[in-house]
């Protein structure tokens, strides 16, 4: 038996053993017997041909097959610069080792410069940076915004603005569509992160690729992608919250994302407090139509548009109550590849109350003294904007654009003051009532002359008119008369019309520019109150220009710049006067960058401005500010000018290698002279004039710097600024030098865990304001230092996610302290494939009544403290149903 | 007579100098766009995303006696094209954006590729070892080449390539190589390569080792390569925080 198993393994053995043939070989030259590199030898079947084994030889031309089984076979020898070599080979099992030598002949024959198929010149360069989501599964993510402020570069400032590098991104698109205007917040709020497929910031952006090859373009824009699930067909969710003590809130998002349209509808009713859309985006809607012009420099009028707002505008969270009722509509539709439509209009509806306690200190020009207002207010507010764009490209050497806004917006506002001054009490009531509206429009037409020039021409009209009505009554007289009760009616209107021309041509790297323009600007401020012996005053204004400027740019390689000059040619009149005084201006623009590569760049810049004054601050007659103020006739000439110089400094270094971005901007203004105002205090009210005041003087500086640390899983911020103003103003006459600092100070970690059960982000925020009155050699000062602490995570299994808030507020001016802890919580129930989620919520739990904070201000004579009350925390539930 | 042998013997060097096996062999690298296309339902981005994977990039294959070096083929022109098909034109930073080539030596198998990631260089050194290449029966034509198919599973993505029959240089686009044949076509799971001429040259080439950067090996330089990736993607996750 052994020897039966022994022999078999044996003759098994020589079997497989007789199957392992090994070919081997060398391949030299015949004419050199030098070995050959590099021949390729194929070992085929006789029958089919088909390659069984191949090789190469190396540098001694030698090269070898394994493993080959007995049969027939033919070995081909390829060589590029010899003749092909053959021949057919038996292989039997024995031996199991063949070795060959084969000799190849040189060929003369050269290959043939051969081209195979046609190319296209690429044309790829880049500096956008593309974030694909899509690789994201759940996660802790709620919102665009959650997802905007983690992406490196990318963060969402204080008023809800998109930030990429330090600047406002300049068009919001969703699936390459503009959506939304400026309105950031709206997208940033409502757009769901499940809904995204992808971000992408694109640097250089303008839509009609005409300006973009031929200019290039400062503008950046953020895309937003959804993704393809949410296409076609209406999507969004509905949420319902309710919370003790009677808060509730209910959001509506709708979203049609398709081929030719995307329509946004977005509803929301709330008192909890949350804006959709904030008041300060009300003043930033509030600009010109002028910006809308396609291929338009911004700066081209610039006459700012400073109207006095109302404070309660604002607000953001330091009412004691907010209700508001908010909807917008939001379309764009493409019915051809030359036609867009888009447009949007949105409708707000608010009311808040305010209740302050602020402490002043009203400087004289030898004393000061305090007095304390107890201030309660109720404002009402509606507002709307609605505009609509059209675009009509009819090949791609033209693009013809016409936008329509219209804004119209009511505002009223109560006010009822107890004053304490000197032991004794008065009590204002304030009833104010304004009704404004806007209205503009524009049209663009570029057309691309070749593939170097440009021809653009533009025009617009922008006609504002604001009118208040303003009720004043009090126990006491009110000002210097003998009345108790005041009535003013005030009306601002503006009409501006221009009409402009540009061409733009491109040489090698440079862009040369030459601007044409003209135009003409209307102005009259009607004032009508008992205080003036006249009914009625009208002052009006009359301001015409007509400007040349030329520019040259270089926007790529190592050294950039841009360098313009304006020479612009202005009359202004007065029409009460009539007569007409000609200014003529000289206004240069530079700036140079060093541009290391897309994402590290160094930049100055210069630039120079010119203003003419408000028309709000050329009042001929008194008129009533506030219960306090009483504005005396403007001692300024319509015909001063106003100039500033502003100087800049950029850093930018971002390293995606190692996550690390820094950010610097220093930037200094210097004005030749500034409207200022000359207080005289009147123990009661200070009666405040316009004056010219000799200079106005700002910095500011700001540096922001983030690391990955990757040991830690953690990443690093840190922010940095500063902000310094001086100006002087007047007190009896007497110049009294105001200079405010703001220091503050935001460091911070984000962790980055792989595991979802915890993540947080926890820093400190310091912020040291102060305000000198030089004069007084006095001061007001507030620190405020917050800690905090966010902690969020998922527990998969169970499909809940949290969210943790906690921060600690302190404020602490020269006399009064406030502190409070913020706690706000959520848990949420979100099971994947159902379309219903569940969540529980506090905010600002611990402070159900409303808490304090403290801000300090300055303002002509005037230092105050107010404590000011906020929102009030609230828990609740709520649910939200997904379309 | 004696000149005339020494004239022959000249003209023979020449001659021979001149069959040293010296190619230079362009490319073009195209994106797969069809995967990414995949996601975009708008017709608009589409185009334009389409427009833009599908310009393809330039590569020169420098082969010269067993020693190829591949790379970019640096633009000749600064002049831009000034083409106004596209209304948003979408432009990337891309991962590496500058390349020293990829050098392989098949007479000591070595193989070096300097590159860049999101800004730091790498010099990617390692040894050329052979891939199992699985020949097919499948044969079809490229201009006048007649080829045949090859599969093969390279670092974890299936390769399909083309090789010339009549072409016996056993190297091709990247780092692949190893064929009975040059390849004329090679398809990866992302992108697509394929040869648009073939241009033998007189001259010696002139092929630069690539040399700067932090040496890796080619598994650890696609480690660094795919955590790169992921942070960035991450870096947008992180944000589930809050």
């Amino acid at each position: 038996m052994k020897y039966a198993c022994l022999s078999l393994l044996l003759f098994l053995n020589l079997s497989i053993c007789h199957s392992q043939i090994s070919l081997k070989g060398i391949i030299t030259s015949e004419r050199s017997q030098t070995s050959i590199f590099g021949a390729t030898a194929q070992l085929k079947d006789v029958n089919t041909l088909k390659i069984v084994s191949y090789s190469s030889s190396n540098a001694d031309g030698y090269f070898e097959f394994k493993s080959i089984k007995p049969g027939k076979y033919r070995l081909e020898i390829n060589h590029l610069t010899y003749h092909p070599y053959d021949e057919e080979l038996s292989v039997s099992e024995e031996p199991n080792t063949i070795s060959l030598t084969i000799t190849l002949r040189e060929s003369s024959k050269l290959l043939d410069e051969i081209v195979l198929q046609k190319s296209v010149p690429s044309s790829m360069s880049g500096d956008t940076i593309s974030y694909n989501l899509g690789l994201l599964t759940t996660g802790n993510e709620q919102r665009l915004k959650d997802v905007i402020n983690r992406l490196p570069g990318l963060e969402i400032n204080d008023n809800g603005k998109i930030m990429a590098h330090g600047k406002v991104i300049n068009d919001l698109m969703v699936n390459g569509k503009k959506m939304f205007g400026d309105n950031h917040q709206l997208a940033t709020e409502n757009i769901s992160a499940e809904m995204l497929d992808g971000i992408d910031l694109l640097n250089n952006h303008e839509t009609f690729a005409a300006i973009k090859d031929i200019e290039g373009s400062d503008k950046t824009a953020l895309n937003i992608k959804i993704k393809k699930e949410y296409l076609g067909k209406i999507t969004g969710n509905v949420e319902a919250y309710g919370a003790y003590q009677n808060r509730y809130n209910t959001h509506a998002n709708l979203f049609r994302f398709h081929n030719k349209s995307n329509i946004a509808a977005i509803v929301d009713l709330n008192n909890t407090g949350e804006q959709p859309l904030s008041l300060q985006n009300y003043l930033d809607m509030n600009k010109s139509i002028k910006q809308d012009m396609k291929n338009n420099d911004l700066s081209l009028s610039n006459v700012r548009n400073t109207r006095d707002i109302p404070e309660f505008l604002l607000q953001n969270n330091e009412v004691a109550s907010r209700n508001s009722q908010f909807a917008s509509f939001d379309f764009i539709h493409q019915p051809t590849n030359k036609v867009t439509i888009n447009g949007f209009s949105i409708f707000n509806f608010s009311k808040t109350t305010e209740s302050v306690l602020s402490e002043k200190i009203i400087f004289t020009d030898n004393s000061s003294f305090q007095t304390l207002d107890r201030q309660s207010k109720q404002n009402g507010f509606f507002f709307n904007q609605t505009k609509v764009n059209l675009d009509y490209k009819s090949n791609d050497k033209s693009l013809f654009n016409y936008t329509i806004a219209y804004d119209p917006n009511r505002i009223k506002q109560d006010q009822f003051v107890d004053n304490e001054l000197r032991n004794e009490t008065t009590y204002f009531d304030e009833n104010r009532n304004q009704r404004n509206y806007s209205f503009g429009h524009q049209f663009s037409y570029i057309l691309r002359l070749d593939r170097t020039k440009l021809l653009s021409v533009n025009a617009f009209q922008d006609i504002k008119d604001n009118r208040e009505n303003f009720d004043l009554s009090s126990n006491r007289v009110l000002f210097r008369g003998d009345e108790n009760d005041l009535f003013q009616q005030n009306r601002i209107k503006k009409n501006e019309a221009g009409f402009f021309v540009k061409y733009t041509q491109k040489l090698n790297q440079h862009i040369a520019r030459v601007n044409t323009g003209f135009v003409t600007n209307r102005r009259s401020f009607a004032i009508e109150n008992l205080l003036n012996t006249e009914e009625k005053t009208t002052t009006n204004l009359g301001l015409s220009y007509g400007f040349v400027d030329g520019a040259i740019l270089k926007k790529e390689g190592l050294i950039q710049y841009q360098a313009k000059a304006e020479f612009r040619n202005s009359t202004i009149r007065s029409r009460n006067e009539n007569i007409d005084q000609p200014v003529f201006q000289f206004l240069p623009a530079a700036e140079l960058k060093i541009a290391f590569s897309p994402i590290h760049h160094l930049s100055v810049g210069y630039n120079r401005t010119f203003d003419f004054a408000q028309i709000e601050n050329l009042n001929e007659v008194s008129y009533i500010r506030d219960f306090r103020t009483l504005i005396s006739p403007s001692s300024i000439y319509y015909d001063e000018i106003f100039t500033q110089n502003n100087y800049s400094l950029n850093y930018l270094n971002i390293n995606l290698y190692d996550g690390r971005v820094m950010m610097g901007n220093i930037s200094r203004t210097y004005g030749n002279q500034v409207r200022s105002t000359n207080t005289i205090n009147e123990i009661n009210f200070n009666d405040v004039s316009f004056i010219l005041s000799p200079m106005d003087k700002s910095w500011s500086a700001n540096l922001s710097f983030e690391q990955r640390v990757k040991l830690l899983k953690n990443k690093v911020k840190i922010n940095l600024s500063y902000f310094n103003t001086e100006t002087i103003s007047f007190i009896n006459a007497i110049p009294n030098q105001n200079a405010g600092n703001i220091y503050s100070i935001r460091p911070s970690f984000q962790s980055n865990f792989d595991q979802s059960y915890i993540n947080y982000e926890s820093g400190v925020k310091y912020s040291y304001q102060t305000f000198n009155f030089n004069l007084f050699d006095t001061r007001n000062t507030i620190q405020t230092i917050s800690p905090f602490l966010n902690v969020n995570g998922r527990w998969e299994s169970q499909n809940i996610r949290y969210f943790i808030e906690n921060i600690f507020e302190s404020y602490k001016s020269n006399a009064v302290t406030r502190n409070f802890y913020n706690l706000g919580a959520k848990i949420m129930y979100d099971k994947k494939s159902t379309k219903i989620k569940y969540w529980m919520q506090g905010v600002n739990i611990l402070n159900i009544n409303n808490p304090e904070i403290i801000k300090i201000a300055s303002s002509n004579n005037i230092f105050s403290t107010d404590i000011t009350r906020r929102l009030a925390g609230y828990t609740g539930i709520g649910m939200s149903y997904e379309l | 007579m004696r000149i005339h042998v020494i004239l022959l013997c000249t003209l023979t060097l020449v001659h021979l100098k001149s069959g040293a096996q010296s190619l230079t062999v362009h490319y073009e690298q195209r994106v797969n766009t069809e995967k990414q296309l995949r996601e975009i339902a708008d017709p608009e981005i589409k185009k334009q995303v389409s427009s833009m994977l599908s310009k393809p990039s330039n590569y020169t294959l420098n082969y010269e006696n067993g020693i190829s070096l591949y790379l970019k083929t640096p633009k000749e022109t600064i002049g831009e094209d000034l083409t106004v098909d596209q209304p948003a034109k979408f432009k990337t930073v891309t991962l590496s954006s500058h390349d020293s080539g990829i050098y392989k030596n098949f007479k000591t198998k070595e193989y070096l590729h300097g590159v860049d990631i999101l800004g730091k260089s790498f010099l990617v050194k390692d040894k050329l070892e052979p891939y199992e290449w699985k020949l097919e029966d499948e044969e079809k034509n490229i201009g006048e080449h007649r080829v045949g198919k090859a599969t093969a599973k390279i670092n974890n993505l299936d390769i399909v390539a083309w090789y010339a029959k009549d072409i016996p240089i056993q190297d091709g686009p990247k780092h692949y190589y190893g064929l009975p044949g040059l390849i004329l076509e090679l398809i990866e799971e992302n992108n697509a390569y394929q040869a648009v001429s073939i241009k033998p040259n007189d001259n010696e080439l002139e092929i630069t080792k690539p040399s700067k950067g932090k040496v890796v090996t080619f598994k650890e330089y696609n480690e660094i390569r795919d955590e790169k990736i992921n942070e960035v993607r991450k870096n947008a996750r992180s944000m589930l925080g809050n």
